[in-house]
């Protein structure tokens, strides 16, 4: 059995390719050992020091790794316990593995985490839900931070979220996108990484003029989800810069791309590069 | 004699003509995604992106008109146009202008050109017969003491440019008149003023298309807040109308009668009116959609956005059910209290939360200086209603305003 490696545009990814089947179908990803009970691989990845998140496509297991720790130490355990896992014929996955119906929660359970769900289910879901997003709520930590867990265009409402969760419960002091800090499954496909190439070699490059970034925050099917940063966040020409620029070069490149989306804040921005103004001449 | 909208649908892309400082371009370009319509925006810098854009960018010289005219023709030689549209006032003459060169659907160059000037503008509407507020020019080699003293009180005075009330000012007695024509010559320049009479009374705003110089009303909007200056600070607007049939009927007469005036033939117009005591006062009419944010207060059937309807207009394919905005809607431009940086705006949660409010929009990033009328020339933001009648609507902005706390450090 020979374990192929396929490193990402992510130093902290890698892809481990067995040459075999890994899922019959779809994707499953663990964001920590807790979570990976079902998955017996899984949890012995995690056992290894240093590794973040492991997910499961129909070819690959794929690691997220910590920034300190280094692929040449980790590189030779996780091969291991992969081989030995394919030889001896053990389940990659024993049970349906968490879904967002479950999903791992920050903090304590309490009266406020009762009112911030309620909240995010009877006023925010529905509101969020129309636009092709959703929101799954995350818990509240020690901080008062929220965290949620946005899928879609859910991430452009942030700040409005934000704001409705501070008016009705006080003790909120800011929300937190929970899936920031883990490796989402899109990002991994070969469309997402050829995404993640045109923006870092071709869009960041022009957009940093202006003093712009675009981050890639998704991939999904045929649908890619940015966000814009910096002089993009709440410029008056942002669009022309997505629709005209950003769309129009990734989908070249990219053919099986169908769509991007703009999941910015743009009510957030603070240096917009181009500012909305009673431009003009007119009688009126 | 300009071309006209009915007949053959062209075929090619419709060129937007969008300053990068033009609140529109979201709304313009959704509404093209939504139509599926092949656009390009023309604008007067480079965008960061038009080496990617397959001709969607297209740099256009909006103060040099026949260097604009010239880039558009270009442009237009790679990438056929089915439309020239000016959505923002610094470019509808330059758009009437391409279009007319490029034998597409158009106004007249020199009615957008009336449309544009407050001085041309009166001129023509008086020469026409239509009631405008007496007025004369004051030049800037003229006797302003003098024009002090022989003017009729109370006065307004404006620039012959700028929009969104930008340097109007009312002026009750001589030291008032001089103190806001100097102010005038700090926000416009030194250029001549228009000075004219105060009308009172409340205004209304319409928005229109026009198609082979016929008029189509598809909104009337209520201002119901008083503008009676010194400054003109436009805040409320409601609609549907509830001023008698008769005054809406007046109204919709009138802004035929000053398109005529003015020879403009296609496309979308907003006109602005005086409603007072003695009947309906035109006072100007603007070859484009309605400023800022606020068009996102209307829907037509379908759902269609009034930005849809003005390009349904342009490539000639109309809505088929098209008529005037459905239901009782409304946006507040939210005043500017004071000069001062932008701190924070407070309450906007509970404000989206009140009944019938739809979107509150900020416009000013925090941190940034805010600067109220005459001189200011940006929105602090939008607040949209929705509700069962216009009463509701205007008492559903009001509420929602009063939630917000606007801090100015």
């Amino acid at each position: 059995m020979f374990i192929q490696t396929e490193p990402q545009d992510d130093p902290n990814v890698m892809k481990f390719i067995p040459g075999r089947e890994v899922l019959s179908t779809g994707m499953v990803h663990y964001l920590d050992a807790e979570q990976a009970a079902g998955s017996p691989l899984a949890t012995r990845l995690f056992a290894v020091d240093g590794v973040r998140s492991v997910a499961f496509d129909q070819e690959a297991i794929i690691l997220h790794k910590a920034e300190e720790a280094d692929w040449r130490l980790l590189k030779a355990p996780v091969l291991g316990i992969v081989m030995e896992h394919f030889v001896a014929g053990r389940p990659i996955v024993e049970e349906t593995p968490a879904t967002s119906d479950e999903p791992e929660m920050i903090g304590e359970p309490g009266p406020e985490a009762s009112e911030l769900r309620e909240l995010i289910d009877t006023r925010i879901r529905p509101a969020v839900q129309p636009s092709g997003g959703d929101v799954v709520f995350r818990g509240i930590d020690a901080e008062g931070i929220v965290h949620l867990e946005t899928t879609g265009s859910a991430a452009s409402f942030l700040s409005r979220i934000e704001a409705m969760l501070k008016h009705y419960v006080p003790e909120v002091a800011g929300v937190r996108e929970f899936l920031d800090t883990a490796t989402k499954p899109g990002l991994v496909t070969p469309e997402g990484q050829a995404v993640r190439e045109v923006l870092e070699e071709r869009i960041n490059p022009a957009v940093a003029g202006h003093g712009g970034h675009v981050a890639l925050v998704d991939v999904q099917e045929d649908t890619v989800y940015i966000r814009l940063e910096g002089g993009c966040q709440g410029c008056g020409m942002a669009d022309v810069t997505l629709k005209h620029g950003i769309e129009v070069e990734i989908r070249r490149a990219v053919p099986a791309i169908a769509q991007v989306l703009d999941v910015t804040d743009h009510a957030g921005g603070t240096n917009p590069y181009y500012q909305p103004g009673k431009g003009g001449i007119s009688a009126v | 004699m300009s071309a006209t909208a009915a007949g053959s649908v062209p075929q090619g892309r419709v060129l937007l003509l969008i300053p990068t400082t033009s609140y529109k371009a979201h709304d313009f370009l959704d509404a093209a995604e939504r139509l599926g319509l092949a656009v390009s925006v023309g604008s007067d810098q480079p965008q960061v992106l038009e080496a990617f854009s397959q001709g969607g960018s297209v740099t256009v010289d909006f103060h040099d008109q026949e260097r604009g005219l010239r880039q558009i023709l270009d442009h237009a030689a790679t990438y056929p146009l089915a439309a020239v549209l000016g959505v923002e006032d610094v470019t509808v003459r330059l758009a009437a202008e391409a279009a007319a060169a490029l034998g597409l659907p158009h106004n007249p160059p020199e009615a957008v050109r009336a449309s544009v000037d407050k001085l041309a503008s009166r001129r023509a509407l008086a020469e026409a017969g239509l009631p405008v507020p007496a007025f004369h020019v004051l030049g800037p080699a003229d006797d302003r003491a003098r024009a002090a003293r022989e003017v009729a009180y109370p006065c307004v005075l404006k620039p012959l440019g700028l929009s969104a009330s930008r340097g109007v000012i009312r002026a009750d007695e001589p030291a008032a008149f001089l103190a806001a024509a100097s102010r005038i010559a700090t926000i416009a320049g030194t250029g001549p003023l228009l000075v004219e009479s105060f009308i009172p009374g409340r205004e209304v705003a319409l928005e229109g298309l026009l198609t082979g110089g016929r008029l189509q009303v598809l909104a009337l909007f209520d201002k119901p807040d008083p503008l009676d200056g010194p400054f003109f600070e436009e805040t409320l607007y409601v609609t549907p109308s509830r001023l008698p049939e008769a005054t809406q009927a007046e109204v919709r007469r009138l802004a035929q009668a000053m398109a005529v005036a003015l020879g403009l033939e296609e496309g979308p117009v907003h006109g602005e009116f005086r409603v007072g005591d003695d009947g309906v006062w035109p006072l100007e009419m603007a070859a484009r959609t309605i400023g800022g944010l606020c068009a996102r207060s209307l829907r037509f059937p379908t759902g269609a956005s009034l930005e849809e309807v003005v390009l349904r207009h342009v490539i000639g394919r109309p809505l088929a059910e098209g008529g005037p905005a459905e239901g009782a809607s409304g946006v507040m431009m939210i005043p500017i209290p004071k000069r001062g940086r932008l701190r924070a705006v407070e309450g906007q949660a509970a404000a989206r939360a009140l009944p019938g409010i739809e979107e509150v929009t900020l416009t000013i990033p925090l941190g940034q200086e805010v600067v109220p009328l005459p001189e200011g020339d940006k929105y602090l933001g939008f607040i949209f209603a929705r509700a069962d009648s216009p009463d509701a609507v205007e008492a559903a902005l009001r509420a929602a305003h009063g939630e917000l706390d606007i801090v100015i450090g």
